[in-house]
C-alpha cells in the first residue's frame, strides 16, 4: 500500500471494530483531542507550584472540577490503552510491513510520548503517590551515562520542587507534539466530528460515576505505593533487579524492537525474515508477560 | 522530450537522494547542537544544594521516639546523641517512614527496612540511610541540614 493511499492498514482488531465504522487509531485520536480540551480547562487552575492544594481545589473546592478532571484522566487512559491496541494490532497482524518506516516510527513515537502524558498527568497530582513515582523516575533516567543527571532535571525537575518542568513537558511535550505527530501519521488533523463527540459523550458518561479519589499529601500516604497502573510490573521488578536494567529493558527492549519492525525488508523470502519472527513474537512476549507480572504483582503484595 | 526522461532519471534520482541525506545530516546535527545547548542551559541553572529544617524542637525536647519531618527523622540515639537521618531511601529515592513501633524504617516503594541507626536489614537497599548534620539556632532550638 502506498504511502498515499486514503483507505487505513487495518489488523483483526480494527477487523472486528468494522461494524461500528471506527478503527482503534480513530478512537485514540479522539480520546487525544477529550483530553487536551479537557485539560485546557484543568489548566485554568491548576498551579505547578502548588500542585497538591490545586488538585484538591481541582477535586472539591471548583464547580465541576471532579468532573473535568475525571474526564481528563480516562481519556488519557482511553487514548494509551487504543494507542497501545492499535500497536500490538499492526505488530500481531504483521501490517507494520504495509507502513513506510516513517509511518511506523511515527505510531511509535505517538506510543512513546502518550505514555509521557499519562505519567507527567500522574505527576501532576503531587501527592504522596505521585512524588514517589516522581523520585524513582529521576533515579531510572539519572542511569543514563553521562547526560542522565541532566535528563532528569529537564524532564522533572527537582523531586521535591515545583512541578513547572513536569507541567510544561505534560503541555507540550507529550501532548502537543504527538498531536502534531498524530496528524502526520494518520494524515488527518483530528478524528472527526461524530467519532470525537461519541468518545466525549462516553468519557463524561463514565466520568460521572468514577472520579479518581482526593490525593493525599506525601506525609500521609499510606500502604505500599505503587504509581499508575502501567508501571505497577516495573515497581514490582525493582524489588529484584537494578533500575538500569529496567530504564534498559524498557527503552531497548520495548521502543527499540518495536520501531527496528518498521525496517524489516518486504522481499518475500528475505534473510530478516528470522530475526522479523524473533522481534515480532518477543516483543508481543514481553508485553503479555509484563501485563501478567503488572495483575500477578497487584494481587500478590496489594496495597498493604 | 519524453525520450529525455529515462537518460535523466537516474541522475536526478542521485541528486535528490544527495539532497535527501545532506539535509537529514544537517537536521541531525542542527538538532544534536540545540540538545547540547539545552543540555548546558540545564546544568547551569542554579539548584538548591541544601536546605534546612526548622523542628521547632529545643534538643531536651527530643526523645527516643521518632520524629517524623517531611525530609528526615529525628530521635535521641542510645548515647544519648540528637540523631537525624535522611528519609530517602538508598535504593531509589522513595521517603521512608517509621513502622508504628518505632523500631523500624520501612520503604513503601520496594520494601527494603532499615534499623533505627539507618542500616539496611532487607534489600533491595543495600546502603544505610544517610546522617544529616544537627546544629541549634539563635532560638535555642533543632536545626537539621539536608544536603543534596
Amino acid at each position: 500500500m502506498s504511502r498515499t493511499d486514503p483507505a487505513p492498514i487495518v489488523g483483526p482488531l480494527d477487523r472486528w471494530l468494522r461494524p461500528t465504522g471506527v478503527t482503534l487509531g480513530q478512537v485514540a485520536f479522539a480520546a487525544l483531542a477529550v483530553t487536551v480540551i479537557s485539560g485546557i480547562v484543568l489548566g485554568l487552575v491548576y498551579d505547578p507550584s502548588e500542585p497538591l492544594a490545586s488538585t484538591e481545589a481541582i477535586q472539591g473546592g471548583v464547580a465541576y472540577g471532579f468532573l473535568v478532571r475525571a474526564a481528563h484522566n480516562l481519556g488519557g487512559q482511553l487514548f494509551v490503552v487504543a494507542l497501545l491496541l492499535h500497536t500490538v494490532d499492526h505488530v500481531f497482524s504483521r501490517s507494520y510491513r504495509e507502513l513506510s518506516p516513517g509511518d511506523w516510527w511515527r505510531l511509535v513515537l505517538v506510543a512513546v510520548l502518550g505514555m509521557g502524558a499519562m505519567f507527567s498527568g500522574f505527576l501532576l497530582r503531587g501527592d504522596g503517590e505521585a512524588r514517589a513515582a516522581q523520585t524513582i523516575a529521576i533515579s531510572a533516567v539519572r542511569v543514563v551515562p553521562g547526560v542522565g543527571e541532566d535528563l532528569s532535571r529537564m524532564f522533572f525537575g527537582d523531586a521535591d520542587g515545583p512541578l513547572h518542568a513536569v507541567y510544561l513537558h505534560h503541555l507540550v511535550t507529550f501532548s502537543l507534539v504527538p498531536w502534531l505527530v498524530a496528524i502526520a501519521h494518520a494524515r488527518r488533523v483530528w478524528a472527526g466530528f461524530v467519532i470525537t463527540a461519541v468518545v466525549a459523550a462516553a468519557i463524561t458518561a463514565v466520568a460521572l460515576v468514577y472520579h479518581p479519589g482526593p490525593a493525599l499529601p506525601p506525609g500521609m500516604a499510606r500502604g505500599a505505593l505503587w504509581g499508575p497502573w502501567y508501571f505497577i510490573g516495573a515497581q514490582e521488578l525493582l524489588h529484584h533487579v537494578p533500575v538500569a536494567w529496567v530504564t534498559v529493558a524498557g527503552v531497548v527492549g520495548a521502543v527499540g524492537l518495536l520501531g527496528a519492525l518498521g525496517h524489516v525488508p518486504r522481499e518475500p523470502g528475505h534473510r530478516w525474515r528470522i530475526p522479523e519472527a524473533v522481534v515480532q513474537r518477543g516483543w508481543l512476549l514481553g508485553l503479555a508477560v509484563y501485563l501478567v507480572v503488572c495483575l500477578a504483582a497487584y494481587v500478590a503484595r496489594g496495597t498493604a | 522530450m519524453a525520450h529525455d526522461e529515462p537518460t535523466d532519471a537516474p541522475e536526478s534520482g542521485w541528486r535528490r537522494e544527495t539532497i535527501a541525506r545532506l539535509a537529514l545530516g544537517g537536521g541531525l546535527l542542527f538538532a544534536g547542537g540545540w540538545a547540547y545547548l539545552a543540555l548546558r542551559l540545564v546544568r547551569s541553572a542554579p539548584r538548591q544544594a541544601s536546605r534546612a529544617i526548622r523542628t521547632g524542637l529545643r534538643p531536651g525536647a527530643i526523645g527516643r521516639a521518632i520524629r517524623t519531618f517531611p525530609m528526615a527523622f529525628l530521635f535521641r540515639g542510645r548515647g544519648r546523641e540528637v540523631v537525624a537521618l535522611d528519609r530517602r531511601c538508598t535504593h531509589l529515592g522513595c521517603r521512608v517512614r517509621a513502622s508504628s513501633g518505632g523500631d523500624q524504617l520501612l520503604c513503601p516503594c520496594h520494601g527494603s527496612r532499615f534499623d533505627r541507626q539507618g542500616k539496611p536489614l532487607r534489600g533491595p537497599a543495600t546502603r544505610p540511610l544517610r546522617r544529616l548534620r544537627t546544629s541549634v539556632d539563635s532560638r535555642g532550638e533543632v536545626v537539621i541540614h539536608v544536603e543534596d
